[in-house]
């Protein structure tokens, strides 16, 4: 009988019936590369997409660039980021508008799974949940645009139910304006993480809340003591993805703001955009790209450690 | 690099003319009436809000190049220069604060989101009658006259240039689109020709002639009475064209507008002051201008030979 088993190589022998004459053939080396070989085009191809773009973009923040003329200036784009005042405000930015946007979905997701996970409604059609997340978000951002500021929809409305007299200028006020980034953000992402906090609750043993209730457990209770602690790495990876993705906001800040009024909406991919393509100071946005990504790396790793870690104790 | 301009923009002032007729209290004259800065203060803060959703003035205050046309058009008038003959910034003297006081006392009358608007949203509040008066490009007039775009087709003027006390008349001609084509082509000479024949061409009979039977590509087209029919402002831009002021294109003048006008912003939304902004500016301009050559011992472009373009009206009897 042919063994079909993984061989000690972990390449599967031929086929049943058929002598393994060809796999015997194959020097001891051969079969030890074997495996390398098979995903070498697909890491090979990963590499070209990520480790390269990270090279340049590390090389290049040490030039001076201008289209085709490159100069060599060292450490000094770095030195001027971090004397920029510009750049400091698009992080703080970016913390104070990812960090109220990420807070609100999370909690808005919390609550709404935990009300709704049970619920063979919500079970049947939860697709529903996930429709601002399936627009584009270019799309979403034209729509909030449209409904904020050009097409005055929610001062009309705010007039209409009179708790204002005058159309409201959005973009005129630091707050106004970064409160239209976390309404879009929230509406169209407050699914993703709610999809995902549905999935994990209903995962959890029913028998634990059944044990709590019969105890006299209420519903906080269960929540706050059962639930949440159990679901601690789900919200931990769920909040590492929306934060990455937070992190990189771009598209409502080009599309609703362009970082109006006075650069306190400017985040910082939008920073590192103006600086790349509107300033055309690609070595400077380059240094820019390299220190956010450090930064989104430590902030995401010191999440997931603790997440992770509070989990096991 | 080759370049053929295909578009030309004059910042101009357009009226709505029902409205600033009521204020006037007669017909409006389009040299005469408006006569300068602190009269459009003086109307736009009298028609702010005295119809419901109408604004008393638009303007392009959004960061970057924006902010930078409205302030530069304004500034112009007042006497403002980017440069001396040594390629020193100068905007952030007497002229430029001038300007830049101007455009604040206009903002405190300007429709909401001002500060965020861009050419797209100034036109979308025009067109859509959402402003009295409004600080904008030339093709605002010819827009407002297409009954397909706009709600205001036979009801506003596009006036000759305001002017300022002690100032100028200089009417700002400050942005422009070229097309492109590296040098370093496998066939710089046919990419030429494409751009030449076959894009510019239709891109000019778009934007200008606007399929209306007027040739491309020349400044009588501005007088042409076939265009005139379909674009107000080209009568205005015309006769403009004799007192234009300009900005010199120079290397890096795109990345200097993106730094004046995220400074003149920051002033738009009281965050700096006006004299602050100005100040900044002109440090990080000169900045950029180092970074392109300037300052040295042979910068990559003469004063003395752009010099004569930067305000062509200079020592022309005023037209009015």
């Amino acid at each position: 009988m042919t063994d079909t088993s993984m061989s000690g190589t972990g390449v599967a022998s031929a086929s049943p019936g058929m002598p393994d004459r060809h796999f015997k053939r194959r020097s001891k080396r051969l079969r030890v590369m074997f495996p390398y070989l098979l995903v070498t085009p697909a890491v090979a191809f990963l590499l070209m997409i990520t480790l390269y773009p990270g090279a340049y973009a590390i090389i290049q923040s040490l030039f001076y660039v201008k289209f085709a003329n490159w100069q060599f200036v060292g450490t000094e784009n770095y030195r001027d980021l971090f004397g920029d005042r510009e750049f400091w405000t698009a992080l703080w930015n970016t913390f104070v508008i990812g960090g109220v946007a990420l807070t609100l979905e999370c909690v808005l997701a919390l609550l709404i799974s935990f009300y709704a996970y049970r619920d063979p409604w919500i079970k049947g059609w939860r697709i529903i949940f996930l429709v601002p997340m399936l627009f584009m978000p270019s799309a979403v951002a034209f729509i909030w645009k449209l409904a904020f500021m050009d097409g005055r929809v929610i001062s009309d409305l705010l007039i209409r139910l009179g708790f204002i007299d005058n159309n409201i200028g959005w973009t005129s006020s630091i707050w106004l304006s970064r409160l239209t980034l976390i309404v879009a953000d929230v509406w169209q992402w407050t699914p993703f993480l709610f999809i995902i906090f549905v999935a994990a609750l209903q995962g959890q043993d029913e028998e634990v809340e059944e044990a709590a209730r019969l105890d006299g457990a209420g519903w906080a209770q269960i929540f706050w003591n059962i639930s949440l602690p159990m679901m601690r790495p789900v919200i931990a990876v769920a909040v590492v993805l929306r934060g990455i993705d937070i992190m990189t906001m771009f598209t409502n800040v080009y599309i609703m703001t362009q970082g109006t009024p006075g650069g306190t909406t400017e985040t910082i991919s939008y920073f590192i955009y103006r600086i790349g393509f509107k300033s055309f100071n690609f070595g400077y946005a380059s240094a820019a790209s390299v220190v956010m990504l450090i930064m989104t790396l430590i902030i995401a790793q010191l999440i997931v450690k603790r997440a992770f870690k509070s989990g096991k104790e | 690099m080759y370049g053929i301009p295909f578009d030309c923009d004059f910042q101009m002032v357009h009226l709505r003319k029902s409205m600033v007729e009521e204020v006037l209290g007669g017909p409006i004259d389009r040299w005469s009436s408006v006569p300068t800065y602190d009269e459009l203060i003086r109307i736009s803060s009298e028609l702010n809000g005295k119809v419901p959703g109408v604004a008393g003035v638009g303007l392009m205050g959004a960061r970057g190049m924006w902010s930078t046309y409205t302030w530069e058009h304004v500034a112009a008038q007042a006497g403002m220069m980017l440069f001396d003959e040594n390629w020193e910034p100068i905007f952030n003297g007497d002229a430029g604060n001038k300007g830049m006081d101007t455009i604040l006392a206009l903002s405190k009358n300007a429709i909401e989101g001002y500060a965020g608007a861009g050419w797209g949203e100034n036109r979308a509040a025009w067109l859509g009658g959402q402003v009295a008066t409004n600080i904008s490009w030339q093709d605002s007039g010819t827009q407002a006259m297409r009954p397909d775009q706009s709600q205001i087709v036979g009801d506003f003027v596009t006036i000759y240039e305001p002017r300022i006390s002690g100032g100028r008349f200089a009417p700002p001609n400050i942005a422009g689109s070229t097309s492109c084509v590296a040098a370093s082509s496998q066939n710089p000479e046919g990419a030429f020709l494409m751009l030449a024949f076959l894009t510019t061409s239709s891109i000019m009979a778009m934007n200008e002639a606007n399929a209306n039977g007027v040739g491309p590509g020349y400044r009588s087209v501005l007088t042409n009475p076939n265009l005139q029919a379909v674009s107000q402002p080209a009568e205005v831009m015309a006769a403009s064209l004799e007192y234009a002021w300009c900005a010199p294109r120079l290397p890096g003048m795109f990345e200097m507008e993106q730094v004046i006008g995220n400074e003149v912003n920051r002033a738009l939304v009281n965050q700096i002051s006006g004299k602050e902004a100005l100040d900044n500016a002109a440090a990080a301009v000169r900045k950029i201008m180092k970074q392109n050559g300037f300052y040295g011992a042979k910068p990559p472009v003469d004063y003395a030979s752009v010099a004569p373009g930067l305000w062509v009206g200079k020592d022309k009897a005023l037209p009015f």
